[in-house]
């Protein structure tokens, strides 16, 4: 019942907006919405409770009356079983949902700061006339994520996918007077239709050749008859892959997220923290048994998400609309984790987005307190806003996001989520050193960036639009912001390094789902480093590159954007500096590429099909006929002299012919 | 009783054939062109005679009675026929009653 009730709060809130068709007042949408998100939140803990108490014994003094049962291999999991959708031959599908520990810290995730983000919204867009439909639609993608999640097998998880696909449109287009808007919701839904499709054909593929669609079926019995490194075991973590790539925006589909900013800013929030592109790293983290039996899947994978987290790291750096630079940090930091996953790093991965879920959410609407209140999203003509007597709550948190992104060492989560992940990259059997380089240099782009974002918004001189007066947010703006500043300064800590107390409780957690794999493959066994002594100080002079090279982004954005030397004008201004900075700031040409390879070809093979080529066949056909019609025509001239003419002539011919044969 | 040799009967039945013919082809009035047609009959009947008397067989004979008759019938049907189109179209023509044609 507690599983089921995350998903029907704000699936019911949803109908319920839906069905008062606007008419309702703009204070009970958004209490009926808001209500609907804390209900699914507590349910959440509620359901989650026996799972921490089961991992953790001792540590909490409260009971749990609710069942937990365990897979073979001892994870623990509450299940919840509502009817069976359909049954044919040897396959039945059920509507039925499953809360282990990493659907559970998803869970938390999504309902914990989608709640926030709801309060958030019910402020920030108290002047749209749309507020009902907004919140509609906002309750429904929380719903289906939450579907998505919780899915026990692989279709429910599609319905929950679509799902977030269709409330993705929505609300990316939700100011759907504008036809820009329309354009980036269309984007985004093709874009991630091309992963929706990769991952039909893998269920196909999973359901002929195992004969089944429930996930932990799935992966048992993969890993009895797919030998490793087989092909169909490649081809579907192949297909899987693509999925991934599409719903969590990487290279190469990763050109819809920046155009989603198209939506109001509580949906970008929502979006890029808590639902959709987290979807393709928690696809990955639940079907790991099907990657690990495709090594080369995996090594792509692995490659896939450092070279978008470095590509996107750069373009952020050279954007100039505050929501964009924070677009591109998501693809880059979506990077991280996919880099991760593909390490077999899937407790690195899955804490880096709970960080990530606090401080980028924090991030957004941050932005969305400085849009709201300066009209203004050019952050070149902000600046100063931290001495606004306006902002200064938000200008706080706004630097605790970016100090989170940045991963400024001890005191933010950022910085203990990326250090696993650079960890994971040199855990045996998959060392990957190339990566781990690529990933450092991306960290001092990301802090570069991060502080660069900041400094331009906040700090030194006014800009044109930061002169004049400025109202203050609302007071509901801020609370929720305060909120996911404290959750990005502390969860950090949930997950301390072996170097720093080593206390970790996220990866505790997860380990009873990925135990099995862990003890098969002999993933985290062994170091490349020998002795303890010898690991932990590779540990630490890890963390203390890490943590240099923050602080250098920082200084460097200190230096670059609030000293602004006159050699980086000099070069910014100069020809060359000038052109990169247009083709890294455009996603390096990732549109133009598109508009090229794919949208130009079809456009023009519409235009072919506009002339309908086959009428064509078909009136050559007509054609031909009407003109045969014409020759015969001539022959019927209405003369009888011709006519006798005619028969004349045959009979002579044949005559002729039979005098000389 | 001089004979006649069959090749002689047969170019003469010829050439009353293509006289007949080319009368048809260059004459515009219908009355002639029907009185050409009566000459290639006449060829044909002429034909036919020799070589009954050729072979000492009566076939010929009868088929020349054939003809006769279907000539006399013609000549009828046709002089009918002309004799309505002279009605309503006030010409004896070929080549201006060609609206039939395509």
């Amino acid at each position: 019942m507690p599983i089921s009730m995350m998903i029907a709060a704000p699936l019911a809130g949803a109908v319920l907006l839906a069905l008062s068709a606007g008419r309702a007042d703009k204070k009970v949408a958004g209490v009926v919405a808001c209500a609907a998100l804390l209900v699914s939140w507590v349910a959440a803990m509620r359901a989650s409770l026996p799972l921490f108490l089961d991992a953790f014994p001792g540590t909490a003094a409260a009971t749990s009356n609710i069942a937990l049962e365990r897979t073979a291999g001892g994870a623990a999991f509450v299940s919840e079983h509502l009817y069976t959708w359909f049954a044919v031959d040897r396959l039945s599908v059920d509507l039925a949902f499953k809360l282990d520990a990493l659907a559970a810290l998803m869970v938390l995730v999504v309902t914990g700061v989608g709640f926030l983000i709801h309060l958030y919204a019910a402020a920030y867009m108290a002047d749209d006339p749309d507020y009902t439909r907004f919140f509609c639609y906002m309750n429904l993608f929380v719903a289906a994520m939450l579907t998505l999640v919780l899915a026990d097998n692989l279709v429910v998880l599609y319905l929950g996918w679509e799902g977030v696909g269709v409330c993705s449109y929505l609300l990316i287009g939700f100011w759907y007077r504008d036809p820009a808007n329309g354009a980036a919701a269309r984007k985004a839904f093709i874009v991630t239709r091309v992963g929706d499709a990769a991952l039909m054909i893998a269920m196909l593929l999973i359901a002929v050749e195992l004969g089944t669609l429930q996930l932990d079926e799935i992966a048992a019995r993969a890993v009895d008859s797919w030998p490793l490194g087989g092909v169909t075991a490649t081809t579907v973590a192949a297909l899987l892959l693509i999925a991934a790539l599409g719903k969590s925006a990487q290279i190469p589909l990763q050109v819809w997220l920046p155009d989603a900013m198209a939506g109001p800013t509580p949906v970008s929030a929502l979006l890029h923290a808590a639902t959709m592109v987290t979807a393709g790293v928690y696809l990955i983290a639940r079907t790991h048994e099907l990657f690990l039996l495709a090594p080369a899947v995996l090594g792509t994978l692995a490659t896939l998400g450092g070279l978008t987290a470095f590509l996107a790291a750069c373009s952020a750096l050279f954007q100039n609309d505050i929501k964009r630079v924070l677009a591109y940090s998501t693809i880059s930091q979506i990077g991280y984790m996919f880099a991760a996953l593909g390490v077999a790093g899937f407790g690195a991965a899955m804490f880096h987005f709970l960080t990530h879920a606090f401080f980028k959410a924090l991030l957004f609407l941050s932005a969305g307190n400085v849009v709201h209140c300066i009209h203004e999203t050019d952050i070149r003509r902000m600046g100063g806003l931290r001495r606004s007597r306006a902002l200064p709550g938000t200008a706080a948190v706004a630097a605790v996001g970016a100090a989170s992104l940045a991963a400024l060492p001890i005191i933010t989560s950022g910085f203990y989520s990326k250090d696993a992940i650079l960890w994971a990259t040199l855990q045996p059997p998959f060392v990957r050193p190339g990566l781990l380089l690529l990933l450092l240099v991306t960290a001092a782009l990301t802090s570069l960036y991060a502080f660069r974002w900041y400094f331009m918004v906040f700090s030194g001189p006014a800009g044109p639009a930061t002169e004049q007066k400025i109202h203050r947010p609302r007071d509901l703006m801020l609370y929720p912001l305060v909120a996911l500043a404290a959750g990005s300064l502390l969860v950090g800590f949930l997950e301390m390094p072996e170097t720093l107390g080593g206390y970790q409780a996220v990866s505790e957690f997860l380990h009873p789902v990925f135990a099995a794999a862990e003890q098969r493959y002999g993933l985290g066994a062994g170091s490349v480093f020998g002795t303890i002594e010898e690991i932990h100080r590779a540990e630490i002079t890890l963390q203390a590159v890490s943590a240099v090279i923050a602080l250098l982004g920082l200084m460097l954005a200190y230096h670059w954007y609030v000293i602004r030397p006159p050699w980086k004008e000099r070069i910014a201004r100069s020809p060359m500096g000038t052109s990169i900075a247009k083709i890294v700031a455009a996603g390096w040409g990732a549109d133009a590429m598109y508009e090229i390879v794919f949208i130009a070809p079809y456009r023009a093979l519409a235009r072919w099909l506009h002339h309908e080529p086959v009428d064509d066949a078909i009136d050559l056909l007509t054609g031909s006929v009407r003109l045969s019609h014409y020759l015969l025509v001539l022959t019927q001239s209405g003369r009888i002299r011709t006519y006798a003419a005619g028969i004349v002539a045959g009979v002579t011919l044949i005559l002729l012919s039979w005098l000389w044969s | 009783m001089a004979i006649v040799p069959t090749s002689h009967v047969l170019i003469v039945s010829a050439l009353l054939v293509c006289i007949g013919a080319f009368g048809v082809l260059l004459r515009r009035n219908l009355l002639f062109m029907l009185l050409s047609l009566e000459v290639m009959l006449n060829g044909a009947a002429l034909a036919f005679i020799g070589a009954s008397a050729r072979w000492q067989q009566p076939d010929g004979q009868i088929f020349v009675m054939f003809i006769m008759a279907m000539a006399a019938a013609e000549v009828a049907v046709g002089l009918a026929l002309f004799l309505q189109i002279y009605r309503q179209l006030s010409t004896l023509d070929a080549d201006a009653l060609d609206v039939m044609r395509g």
